[in-house]
């Protein structure tokens, strides 16, 4: 039996490592949130605390970056409903966290105060804290709310959208187009995330986020990303990509069959989770490398069942992205007798990302097209759990984030569309 | 509601870029071998102003072969880079733009739109397949004489436009199958062969006519030229030949399988009844053109084909019989622009020399007499419309024809007209005359059957020229 000081010791060492490696330390903030002291609140000047977007699980969040350019948003908790041994400490402006239990572990950080966009309103009134959220280069809209599946039978488990009754059947485009000005003014947005939920049709929301991506791409030089359900016909893929969508997912959420019916009831009985599969492998044919992804969320089916499902996703070329379920964010499960969950160690998830990275590595995806991602840890930082933090793969990334070539990656992007897209009749 | 419909080209990204961008680097490719050439220094006994109209020669043909350019904006480049080049003074050349030849195209192509706009055009078609179509045999050749009329007094792609619904609306009334039916086939080859055959006989039948007789007259200072009358009279035999061959090859080749025309008359009588009456504005334009075409014949020489035109175009406009926003819609201003531009080169190619040095190299040591050597760039000229623009094979062969024939001896005119009228012969690939292309889409051809009648088509057209050459020319006194 070890004694105290040993555990102390122990303890003191984890958090050394934690604190020295960036993907760690997302991964941690974004599971245990962090306490910000009233002194130090007064000094973040409106920092966090924000309204932001339900569907996007980002209220009161307060957005860091960590060394290594890494975003992270991070719940702020006053730690009696989830105790966190990280604090926000500020010296003469500068922040770092620290640690309760070593008062010699800091890391320093930068805050980044919230976008504009969480002040302001569209023209029929809605503020744009409601349609969408912006955590520094992360910018996801949802031009309607309105979903199928969200009646009680229907909802997935985990989705918080519409809990307070305020849905919006469709933004007119020009405040789309608005809040992407407001949004980039403050934030290097590269690409915008647009998600729409299942509308009932069968083209998975293709027609009606068609002029929304057409305006986007004729007045910016941004990336799309759509957020959708699988359509019913590989048609409307080709068409989604055709008209202007850079990435795209249909995110299953959980790989696990029978799982998947119990969280998502709605989505498994009209989609499927065989047409999920499908889309997802049609699409990895269409769209650029790394520009399919599927959200697996973590901790809401065994890990081996989500490790299964990294490894079947990667091989058909799919980038999985693994948001890890956190009861303060959207819906909280806790209180469905039915799902057993299964919160994840931190060794646990540094496996299962060393994991992902190496599947994702193993097939060369892309991993441009999904990177600084506030709100969940991407794939492209798994590198920091690989132990792939070589100045190669650090010079490829500065390369890759930097203006240039965020640019140079929105013009190749549309080069590709415009080689590769034939319109071949109109009907 | 109309649905777009995309298709992803999967294969490899460089394979794609390389595909998609293959224009470009011919193009390319093009000009990097233009700009070599150039700076190479001229062969003995071309200056270097011909060197120079000889790169540019050699990169608007392979331009106009290859379609990689649209045929006028070829033109256009030629235009641009005799002055650029330094061949010719910048005035001279773009002096070259304002041939007569250029403004009858003009004309002739109005009038053609006065007729389609008004529908006299349509009507005229439709009450002369009434007429005549009374047997199944009697409207398939009714078609192919209707056709071969029209063309004389429109361009042969006008023409065949028109009449293209007129067809399809009587296979349809005829429920002739596509894939088997002869009655089908032989209504559209008619429709084809009529127009190609047709717009052989007079200069109104396509732009190549007043094409060859503009590099012609700017070739020889205004001292030669073919007049309406003439151009229709040395080409006759070969039209007639051509009339005989088609309605063989129609009688033979394609039995009706249906014995009464009824219910396509009906159709027609019910065309006819939607018309409505003659209106005004086409008795105004109908009566227009049988003034302009008599005076072409008659007062040509005197007044000029395309002043006549264009006084003719004045009095549709006076009348009230068009306007202009109908021009504009129904002019191929790209093949004015065309005509232009490859007037200029052409004559570009005469001033420098390099006609005359390109003949002598291509023909030094050829060992035929004056008429075999008609015959062998009559041949060249038929080889070549299969693939491509006939007026764009003008534009390429006619310079040096000339400049040969000069040198050799032969009558200019009949060198012109053994240049221009093979370049005809287009019955074969669809690529070759957009009459061709048309036909095409029908649904009734077959490879096989085009095939074979066009190269008995083909076969008669070849011993025509050689009647013409050989016996008519010299008969009415060309040479």
């Amino acid at each position: 039996m070890r004694s105290a000081a040993a555990r102390v010791d122990a303890l003191v060492s984890v958090y050394a490592q934690i604190l020295a490696n960036p993907g760690l330390l997302k991964l941690e903030l974004m599971m245990r949130g962090i306490r910000v002291p009233d002194a130090v609140r007064d000094r973040l000047n409106g920092g966090f605390g924000v309204t932001g977007h339900a569907l996007f699980g980002s209220a009161g969040d307060v957005d860091l970056v960590l060394p290594g350019g890494t975003w992270v948003s991070v719940p702020v908790t006053d730690g009696r409903m989830a105790p966190t041994p990280y604090a926000l400490d500020c010296v003469d402006d500068a922040f770092t966290i620290r640690v309760d239990e070593d008062a010699s572990a800091t890391c320093r950080v930068e805050v980044r105060r919230p976008s504009d966009f969480f002040t302001r309103t569209t023209s029929t009134g809605i503020p744009y804290g409601r349609i969408g959220t912006v955590h520094g280069p992360y910018l996801a809209l949802s031009p309607s709310n309105r979903c199928t599946f969200l009646t009680d039978a229907d909802r997935c488990r985990f989705c918080g959208v519409g809990q307070d009754g305020a849905t919006h059947g469709g933004v007119p485009v020009d405040d789309v187009l608005e809040a992407i000005r407001i949004a980039r003014a403050d934030n290097p947005i590269d690409m915008v995330y647009l998600s729409v939920g299942h509308l009932g049709t069968s083209d998975g929301g293709v027609r009606f986020l068609e002029p929304y991506v057409a305006a986007i791409k004729k007045h910016f030089d941004i990336l799309v990303a759509v957020d959708a359900l699988p359509p019913e016909d590989d048609g409307w893929i080709d068409r989604t990509y055709a008209m202007g969508v850079d990435a795209v997912s249909y995110n299953l959420e959980i790989f696990d069959a029978e799982r998947f019916e119990r969280v998502c009831p709605g989505p498994a009985r009209e989609v499927g989770r065989a047409r999920f599969l499908d889309a997802l492998a049609y699409a990895a044919t269409v769209f650029p490398s790394g520009g399919v992804t599927c959200h697996l969320i973590v901790g809401l089916e065994p890990l081996e069942s989500t490790r299964a499902g990294i490894t079947a996703l990667t091989e058909m070329g799919v980038l999985p992205v693994l948001p890890i379920y956190r009861p303060f964010k959207g819906r909280d499960m806790r209180r469905d007798a039915d799902i057993e969950l299964f919160p994840p160690t931190l060794d646990e998830l540094i496996a299962l990302h060393t994991h992902l990275y190496s599947a994702v590595r193993a097939r060369k995806l892309s991993l441009n097209l999904v990177r600084d991602i506030a709100i969940v840890t991407t794939p492209l930082e798994g590198r920091f759990f690989a132990n792939d933090d070589s100045v190669w793969t650090s010079l490829q990334v500065r390369v890759m984030g930097s203006r240039v070539g965020r640019r140079t990656s929105t013009v190749l992007s549309d080069l590709r569309r415009h080689l590769r897209v034939r319109r071949i009749e109109q009907s | 509601m109309s649905e777009a419909r995309y298709e992803i080209d999967r294969r490899p990204i460089l394979i794609v870029l390389v595909s998609r961008l293959r224009r470009q680097l011919w193009i390319g490719v093009l000009l990097t071998l233009f700009f070599l050439l150039l700076g190479l220094s001229p062969p003995q006994g071309l200056t270097t102003a011909g060197w120079g109209t000889l790169c540019v020669f050699a990169l608007c043909a392979t331009l106009y072969a290859t379609a990689l350019l649209p045929l006028a904006i070829t033109s256009l480049l030629a235009i641009a880079l005799v002055p650029m080049l330094g061949i010719l003074g910048a005035r001279e050349t773009y002096a070259f733009f304002g041939s007569k030849v250029v403004f009858f195209i003009l004309g002739a192509f109005m009038l053609s739109a006065a007729m389609s706009v008004t529908g006299l055009s349509e009507r005229a078609a439709t009450v002369f397949v009434r007429r005549f179509g009374g047997t199944p045999r009697r409207l398939v050749l009714s078609v192919f004489f209707l056709c071969a009329v029209g063309s004389t007094v429109m361009s042969e792609h006008a023409v065949a436009v028109m009449v293209f619904p007129i067809v399809r609306d009587i296979a349809r009334a005829l429920d002739l199958r596509q894939s088997e039916s002869n009655m089908g086939r032989g209504l559209f080859f008619g429709m084809f062969w009529g127009c190609v055959v047709g717009g052989s006989l007079t200069v109104l039948g396509g732009g190549r006519g007043p094409l060859a007789i503009g590099i012609l007259e700017e070739a020889t200072q205004h001292t030669l030229t073919v007049g309406f009358l003439e151009y229709s009279l040395f080409a006759l035999p070969m039209v007639i030949v051509l009339l005989l061959t088609g309605v063989t090859l129609l009688w033979r080749h394609f039995p009706p399988e249906i014995a009464s025309t009824a219910t396509a008359l009906a159709e027609l009588e019910e065309r006819l009844r939607r018309m409505g009456k003659v209106t005004p504005r086409e008795g105004v334009v109908g009566l227009v053109l049988v003034i302009t075409v008599g005076l072409w014949a008659v007062a040509g020489e005197e007044y000029g084909l395309a002043n006549i035109a264009l006084v003719s175009m004045a009095a549709l406009f006076a009348l009230g019989a068009l306007k202009w926003m109908d021009v504009q819609k129904h002019v191929d201003w790209g093949l004015v622009v065309m005509y232009g531009g490859a007037i200029c080169l052409g004559s570009t190619m005469e001033r420098t020399g390099a006609a005359l040095w390109l003949t002598e190299q291509v023909f030094d040591g050829v060992g035929v007499g004056p008429q075999g050597l008609m015959m062998l760039i009559a041949l060249g000229a038929a080889v070549a419309t299969e693939f491509m623009s006939n007026s764009a094979v003008v534009a390429m062969l006619l310079p040096p024809a000339l400049s040969l024939a000069e040198q050799k001896g032969i009558d200019l005119r009949a060198m012109t007209m053994a240049v221009v009228l093979p370049t005809n012969f287009a019955f074969l690939l669809p690529i070759a005359t957009p009459v061709a292309a048309l036909a095409w889409t029908s649904g009734y051809f077959r490879p096989r059957v085009v095939l074979r009648t066009g190269l008995v088509l083909n076969v008669f057209a070849w011993l025509a020229m050689a009647l013409l050459i050989y016996g008519w020319w010299p008969a009415v006194g060309l040479y």
